[in-house]
Parts: C-alpha cells; sequence; structure tokens
C-alpha cells in the first residue's frame, strides 16, 4: 500500500494540513485514492479545481516510479498510521503524511534535540560532546541535524557514547550534505536513523530546511540551543519548538561570543532557560534517579540547589589520587597559573628542571590522563576548576 | 675514409662515449647528420658552417654525411658541435691528423662567431672518458673546472674554435686560461643558521631526531609560524657530506644543467622546495631528454613540500616508489634513464582550512579538518615518522629566550647519533638509519622491556594507534636512544617518541566518527 502513500504525498497542492483531512475522511491513503468526486469535494479546503487536479492526477506511474527509487536507495517510509510514528508529532496538525528514513526506527524515537551554530567555538563542541553523552548513557535518543559543528557533533557523540541517535535532513535520506559527513552518515543509519520529508534524490536547497527544522524541534521533547547567532538557523527551531511548547534550554556564554548572541538573546528574552548541567534535559520522571524522594523535581531545580556541577567530560583521572614525581609536579603547577591552554614549546621553555626529563614526563602525564593533550599540540590540566 | 673524433653523450647521471663520424660523399652540396639525433643536435650543421666560415676555414661544398654511433640510442645536446667541426676539418684535410685523434674527446657547444660554449654534463663526461681510457678531453673554459674534478685525465679549455684547431696542428701549446677568483666559501648555507630559529627549543629536539634518524617529518603550524624557516635549515645539520656523496650530487646537477659554481664539487647537501603546484614530471623526473626531477636534485638532502596538502594526491602517490628504492627509473620506449633519490621528506602543512586549529579563533569542524588532511595520499603520511606542531613564537617573550643552538652543535649530536646507527648497520643491505629499518629489523634491534613497554601498551590502548604506528614509535625511540649513545631503548626513549606524533594523537581526541 505503499505505493498510495507516495501518491499522496507527491500531490500537487496538497499539503500537510489537507493531507490528514483526507486521511481522516477516508482512513487510509488507498482509499483517498479511490474516493470520488462527490466525496473529494464535501471535504473542507477541496475547492473544484483542487479536486479537478486530484482527479486528474490518478495516475500511479510516477509513484511507482518513487517507490523504486526509495528501494534502490534503502530507504523506508514512515507513515502517519504507522504505530512507531510518535503520538507527540502525529497530534500536530504540520505533521508530514509520509517521511523518509533509512535505519531504525524505535518505537520510542523521540527524544532531546540539541541544535547549534555550524561554525562553532571549541566550548560549543565541548558542551554538545557532553550533554549527547549523557543523553545517549540515559538511553534518551539525541535529534540533531547532522548538519556542520554543533548537530555533527551531538550526532557524533551520541553514536560513540554507544546511543541512539536520530538526524533530520533537508535533502533527500541517500543525499549526504555536506560531503565529509558520509562515514557518520552510514553510523547513523547504522546505529539509529537519518530521515526527511523529501524524496529521496532531492537535493539540498537553503528553503527546504525549516521544515527539516520543524521535525527536529517536534521529534524533540525538549530542545538544547549550544551556540546561534542571531538570524541562525538553530533560532528558528527554536522559535517552532517554542510553538510546539517544548522547552528550550539554551548554553549561556560571554556577551562578547558572536557565535552566542542568539542563545545568550534567547535567554535574556525568557524565551529559553539557562542550561547549566545535563541533568535538566531528562525527562521529569527520571531526574528522581538522583533525588531520590519521587517527587516531580526537575533537573533546573537539582543544579540551582547546588547538587549538580558540571565537569568536562574528558577529565578522566583524578590526578591528586596518584602520587607526583617532582617534575610532574612542576608541570602542573606550570600549567595552573593560568586559565588557558599552553603549548608544549611554552611549557618546554619554562621548565626548570632537568630538560631531559620534560618530555619523558609530559608523555607518561598525557597517557595517565594527568593532563590534557589539546588540539593544536596545547596542553592543559585536568580536574581542576575548568572553564566550561 | 670517414673521419672519427670522440664525444659522448648523456644517459641519466652518466655518459657514454660516442664516435662522431665523418664523411664526403661528392653530389651537391647537403649536410645530414644521422645516428638517432634530437633537433639540437642537428642544429649543429647551421652553427657549425657559420663559425668554421667566420674562423677561416672552408666548409666542404658537397655532401656531407655525419654520423654519431652508436646509432641505436636517442642522442640529445648541442655539446655535439665541437666534435663536428673538429671533424669536418679532419675530413676536408684542413686539419692534419698528425696526433693521436684517438686520444681526444670534445664537448663543446659552438656559437656562430666560433667560440666555445659550455654544456651540461661535462663531470660525468669527464668520468666516462676516464673509464673510457682516453687521455685528452678538450671542453669550453667556463667547463674547465668541473671536467678536472675527475683525475687522471688531460683536460684542456679554450675559448675559440681557431685556439683547439692551431693547438691540435701543434702550432701554439696549449696554454691554461688564467685561474678566475671563485669566492671561497662555497657553502650555501653559510648564511642560514639554527642559532636563528628562537623559541622553538621543543621542536629543535625533534628535528635533531628526524635528522639523525634519517625520519620523514611532518610540520604542522599556522600560516607565519615559521615552518619554511625551520625547514630551510635542516640541511644545515645533517652530517657532512662524504666524497661519494658529493660526487653523485655533483653529477645529478651537472646533468641537470645547474652547477653554478661550474667546477667544484657540491659539498652543503642539496634543498629543494618545488611549488605545490609542480607537475609529476617536474618532481619525478621526465621530459623529452627524461632528465632528472627535484627528488634527484635533492640527492643525499632534503625535499621540503610546502603546503604538501595543496600537492596533487596523483603527484604525491608517485613519490612512494622512488622513496622505496631509493632510485627513480624514467623510461621512454627506447631507453631508460635511472638516477639516484635518497633523500630526507620533510613537509610542511596548515593544520585545518583555516589554519589555525586548537587556536581560539578556528571555526572548523572536525569533519572539515579530517577531509582537509585526507586531501594528502595516506601512504605518503603513512612515511612521515614524525609529526610536530610548530608553535608561533611570541615575538615578546624572544628577547627572553637564549641565542638559539647553533647548528653545527646540533650537526655533531647528530653525527653522534649517525655513527651509533653506522655501528649497528654495518653490513647489511639498504639500512644506514634508524628510517630505513624493515620490520624484521625493527623487531630486532628495538626490543622493548619493562617500563617502556607497558608505557606503549598503554599508549596503545589510550590512542587506539595502528600496528604500524607502533613501528613508527620504535623507530623514532631508537633514535632517541642513539642520542645518547644508548644500547637499549630506555622508557625515556619511548616516552619521547611516543610525543612525536602530535597529528594521530589529536585525531584519536577528534569528535568523529
Amino acid at each position: 500500500m505503499e505505493i498510495y502513500w507516495l501518491w499522496l504525498s507527491m500531490l500537487p497542492g496538497v499539503g500537510p494540513l489537507l493531507q490528514k483531512k483526507l486521511l481522516e475522511k477516508f482512513g487510509s491513503a488507498a482509499d483517498v485514492y479511490h474516493a470520488g468526486e462527490g466525496e473529494l469535494l464535501n471535504i473542507e479546503g477541496m475547492g473544484e479545481k483542487l479536486t479537478r487536479r486530484l482527479l486528474a492526477a490518478r495516475s500511479l506511474d510516477e509513484a511507482a516510479r518513487m517507490q523504486e527509487k526509495v528501494q534502490r536507495v534503502g530507504a523506508r517510509l514512515l507513515v502517519l498510521t504507522d504505530p512507531i510514528y510518535p503520538s507527540m508529532v502525529k497530534s500536530l496538525p504540520e505533521a508530514p503524511a509520509v517521511l523518509f528514513y533509512r535505519g531504525t526506527m524505535r518505537e520510542q524515537s523521540c527524544g532531546v534535540g540539541i541544535v547549534g551554530a555550524r561554525r562553532c567555538t571549541p566550548y560549543g563542541k565541548e558542551v554538545t560532546r557532553q550533554a549527547a553523552t549523557f543523553l545517549a548513557q540515559h538511553g534518551i535518543p539525541v535529534i540533531s541535524g547532522m548538519a556542520r559543528g554543533i548537530d555533527s557533533y551531538a550526532n557524533t557523540a551520541c553514536l560513540q557514547a554507544g546511543g541512539y541517535t536520530l538526524a533530520f535532513l533537508g535533502c533527500g535520506v541517500d543525499i549526504c550534505y555536506p560531503a565529509e559527513h558520509r562515514d557518520l552518515m552510514e553510523a547513523i543509519v547504522e546505529r539509529g536513523a537519518v530521515l526527511s520529508a523529501y524524496p529521496p534524490g532531492t537535493e539540498a536547497r537553503p528553503e527546504y530546511f525549516p521544515r527539516r527544522n520543524f521535525l527536529i524541534s517536534a521529534w524533540s521533547y525538549r530542545l538544547l540551543v549550544v551556540e546561534a547567532a542571531k538570524k541562525s538557523g538553530s533560532l528558528i527551531t527554536a522559535a517552532l519548538a517554542l510553538d510546539l511548547g517544548r522547552p528550550v534550554l539554551a548554553v549561556p556564554n560571554s556577551i562578547y561570543s558572536r557565535e552566542s548572541t542568539g542563545t545568550n538573546a534567547l535567554i535574556a528574552a525568557g524565551a529559553a532557560s539557562i542550561y547549566l548541567h545535563p541533568q535538566q534535559l531528562l525527562p521529569l520522571t527520571q531526574t528522581v534517579a538522583g533525588g531520590g524522594d519521587g517527587s516531580e523535581r526537575s533537573g533546573t531545580e537539582a543544579v540551582v540547589n547546588g547538587k549538580e556541577r558540571p565537569v568536562a567530560v574528558t577529565a578522566e583521572a583524578a590526578y591528586c589520587a596518584q602520587a607526583l614525581t617532582a617534575p610532574e609536579r612542576e608541570i602542573l603547577d606550570l600549567l595552573a597559573d593560568t586559565d588557558t591552554p599552553r603549548s608544549a614549546e611554552e611549557l618546554a621553555a619554562r621548565f626548570n628542571g632537568d630538560k631531559k626529563y620534560f618530555w619523558e614526563t609530559l608523555a607518561v602525564m598525557v597517557l595517565e590522563g594527568k593532563v590534557e593533550s589539546l588540539p593544536g599540540g596545547r596542553i592543559r590540566s585536568v580536574g581542576r576548576d575548568l572553564k566550561y | 675514409m670517414a673521419s672519427v673524433v670522440k664525444s659522448f653523450a648523456l644517459a641519466g647521471v652518466d655518459a657514454y662515449p660516442v664516435e662522431v663520424e665523418i664523411d664526403l660523399l661528392g653530389g651537391l652540396p647537403a649536410v645530414s647528420i644521422v645516428g638517432l639525433v634530437d633537433t639540437a643536435v642537428r642544429e649543429a650543421r647551421e652553427r657549425v658552417q657559420a663559425a668554421l666560415r667566420f674562423a677561416g676555414y672552408h666548409f666542404p661544398g658537397e655532401k656531407v654525411v655525419i654520423n654519431l654511433a652508436p646509432g641505436d640510442i636517442k642522442k640529445s645536446g648541442s655539446h655535439f658541435d665541437l666534435a663536428v667541426a673538429v671533424g669536418v676539418l679532419l675530413r676536408s684535410g684542413q686539419l692534419a691528423a698528425n696526433g693521436e685523434p684517438d686520444n681526444f674527446a670534445f664537448a663543446a657547444e659552438l656559437s656562430l662567431n666560433a667560440t666555445l660554449r659550455p654544456c651540461p654534463g661535462v663531470l660525468p663526461m669527464a668520468m666516462a672518458a676516464r673509464a673510457a681510457g682516453i687521455q685528452h678531453f678538450i671542453v669550453s673554459r667556463e667547463n674547465l673546472r668541473e671536467a678536472s674534478l675527475v683525475g687522471g685525465l688531460h683536460v684542456y679549455a679554450f675559448a675559440t674554435l681557431q685556439g683547439v684547431i692551431s693547438f691540435l696542428n701543434g702550432e701554439t701549446p696549449y696554454a691554461p686560461p688564467p685561474e678566475e677568483e671563485m669566492p671561497v666559501e662555497d657553502e650555501d648555507w653559510s648564511s642560514i643558521d639554527f642559532k636563528d630559529v628562537r623559541g622553538q627549543d621543543a621542536l629543535l629536539e625533534y628535528i635533531v631526531i628526524a635528522a639523525a634518524g634519517g625520519h620523514n617529518m611532518l610540520m604542522l603550524g599556522s600560516p607565519g609560524c615559521g615552518k619554511s624557516m625551520v625547514a630551510r635549515r635542516i640541511p644545515t645539520i645533517l652530517p657532512q657530506m662524504s666524497e661519494d656523496e658529493s660526487l653523485e650530487v655533483t653529477k645529478i646537477y651537472s646533468v641537470a644543467g645547474l652547477l653554478r659554481e661550474r667546477g667544484r664539487l657540491i659539498r652543503s647537501r642539496p634543498f629543494r622546495a618545488p611549488h605545490h603546484n609542480a607537475s609529476i614530471s617536474a618532481l619525478i623526473g621526465g621530459g623529452s631528454e627524461a632528465g632528472p626531477g627535484e627528488i634527484s636534485l635533492a640527492h643525499n638532502g632534503v625535499l621540503f613540500l610546502d603546503e604538501i596538502a595543496e600537492f596533487g594526491k596523483k603527484t604525491l602517490d608517485a613519490l612512494r616508489q622512488p622513496m622505496e628504492d631509493r632510485c627513480v627509473n624514467i623510461s621512454r620506449v627506447k631507453y631508460s634513464n635511472s638516477y639516484p633519490c635518497s633523500f630526507m621528506l620533510v613537509a610542511a602543512m596548515n593544520p585545518c582550512p583555516c589554519g589555525y586549529y586548537g587556536q581560539e579563533r578556528c571555526r572548523c569542524s572536525d569533519y572539515e579538518v579530517l577531509k582537509y588532511r585526507h586531501k594528502i595520499s595516506g601512504p605518503i603520511l603513512d612515511r612521515m615518522d614524525i609529526q610536530k606542531y610548530v608553535q608561533p613564537v611570541n615575538f615578546l617573550d624572544l628577547s627572553g629566550h637564549s641565542g638559539g643552538t647553533s647548528s653545527a652543535a646540533l650537526r655533531e649530536r647528530v653525527e653522534y647519533a649517525r655513527e651509533q646507527q653506522r655501528k649497528r648497520f654495518t653490513g647489511l643491505a639498504r639500512v644506514n638509519c634508524n628510517a630505513q629499518m624493515t620490520a624484521a629489523q625493527v623487531k630486532e634491534y628495538c626490543s622493548l622491556e619493562g617500563e617502556g613497554r607497558r608505557l606503549l601498551e598503554r599508549a596503545y590502548e589510550r590512542f587506539h594507534y595502528s600496528a604500524r604506528a607502533f613501528h613508527k614509535f620504535l623507530k623514532v625511540a631508537r633514535t632517541f636512544a642513539d642520542l645518547d649513545g644508548s644500547p637499549h631503548l630506555r622508557r625515556q626513549d619511548v616516552a619521547a617518541a611516543l610525543m612525536a606524533r602530535d597529528m594521530d594523537r589529536e585525531q584519536a581526541g577528534m569528535l568523529v566518527i
């Protein structure tokens, strides 16, 4: 019966709203296809002109071609009447009758949306990594858009932590945009799903993205906006989520950070709550894991009450628990008097001990997680007060 | 009977004797040159006619046939002019064959005014002359020093054709041209020294390792942080070239026509930095004469590929086999030339598309960074034992730094480590330094025990290094140990080697699938 759904989704001039009305009236896509003129005219919104067009478009040829294409690229259809089509989305008037996907759709596929800037900062990356990892560990799907920057980091970090993630695309599910995410896309297909309202073969276009943003917010019972500049797509997603009544959280950042003007503005306008800890992303019923009294307390309360403090996920060893050698102590001291990471070169220059031991000491410290080796050949201490 | 005069033709870096035969066949005036010659040789016809006329000789007014034997090998070059002119004069009786022309060889181009011009490849020609038992070699003045590098050969240099003929006729004795005063310091690098590099002490440590173990090296860094400046100085700390190595290099430069200070052996190691739009032929060698490319010009020295990510994948891939074999064969249908190309590869690149990866201003996503880095051919990256970041120098801090270490001091350390390797590898074919060790040799010479082994295992677990990377760590650790003269790999050698691959370590921490 897929072919009728494809036919319905390809009808000219029939959008999600009308699709739903037709489906409500006739029950299934096949019945819409077989409906007579009189029945169609009875439906509110179906003018004479549209009805004539619909009747004239009663050929399944195009739908059959599309069906073949869908099969060829290994995509499947998620239709409105499917039991796994989330009820949270189904109830929305704008929910599309047909979605294309590759991968596996779980019964519970709704989760927490993470969106943000394509050109993000290391700070945004770290927050995203932490949040997505946390969600994966709690078995909550991460919903994002596989775009450059924050989106791809959210999808990636979730997969790396063994979680389930969905990526909504502004192009067909057989097309990888941007191209460098090919491996990521395949990994999502394998351990999650990529979805699109657009049929396979559709190239990405700017005007397709708002619909994809809508789907991200529809699938998210909470939305985390990590970094967003003014007039960015992430703010559109946030606005759509707010329209749907989904709580939006925004990651605060310096008021001078260009990448965070949008998120800071969301907070300032009171539209989004301030994100301080991944605990805030849990559904209300799950936060009790920390509290234990069974009452409905939000993660935010726990955070505000000082129970939780974010710690960088990369900090994996508590160095203070281990004995330090003299050169190790010196390197840590060199790293301690500044908030910013230092290059190995700079450390070597300031290292007063026997230079012979410098590289040896540093290598061992990196291995043991006593210091953290950052991109660009820079070194940072771990376990102290980190600026996150 | 045809007259026979000796000259040489070049094949790769070597020359072989060529007999220039001239005969007069009567009939209408015409000149034909045969013997698989190219245009440069064929044009000798016009040059020789004009030169002979200018010098007051008579060009035969009948059919002149000039044959270059052996006739089945392609020959090129304009240096046959002098031999052809002498042959014509001999055949037409304007030059008495009272000397022993068998004992003379000629190599020079003629100008229309009958002066002798220099030509490339005189050094290998002189070597071929000696090998063939020829005792006298006549060249242009500019080529005198170069030809004289080969002992056991009488080399004569003349300014004009008339000078050559009157000498051969026994009319005037040979008068060597006055010694030109040449600047004594032939070292191109005398003005370049590592002491100019300041605030890069940590990097220098790894540069020394790379030079000591012959390891190929990749430098990462933001634009303007001094990658090229460092690379340019690497030849200054490589060990002094041996006499044989010098001769090899000089021969290549002679053949390529790049011997600027003609007549002097090249004693400083070459440094070649081809631009990234260089073609495969420019890099590997080729062209109509199958001449040497940049990799051969960098023989026994350093080949520096700046912005290696901008080089074409195909171009870089073409380097693989020559790097493995340390020589390159340029094949043509009729012949093939072989050039040596044992060089140290030093490459530099930006760490990401914007160039500032890891710094506050960089906004490249990890996926973009990886895509950028994947532009470099994997097998070439694989041949880089050392990948280090070059940190931008803080100019305000510079004044506080010590004056930097001089190249001479660094070279001493390098030579010490090379000595250790020479002892270890004597009697082994194709291995001169640690970087060239095969997997079996790594196993034999880099056995790890106790602490060092545990350290490496730990790194393996944490950064998921490949087995190949494992070998590289061992090789580099071997060089660290050699620098100290330690026969065993110690814990500190392994630890320092583990810090030699910044890029791998960084990629292990990237947020990518």
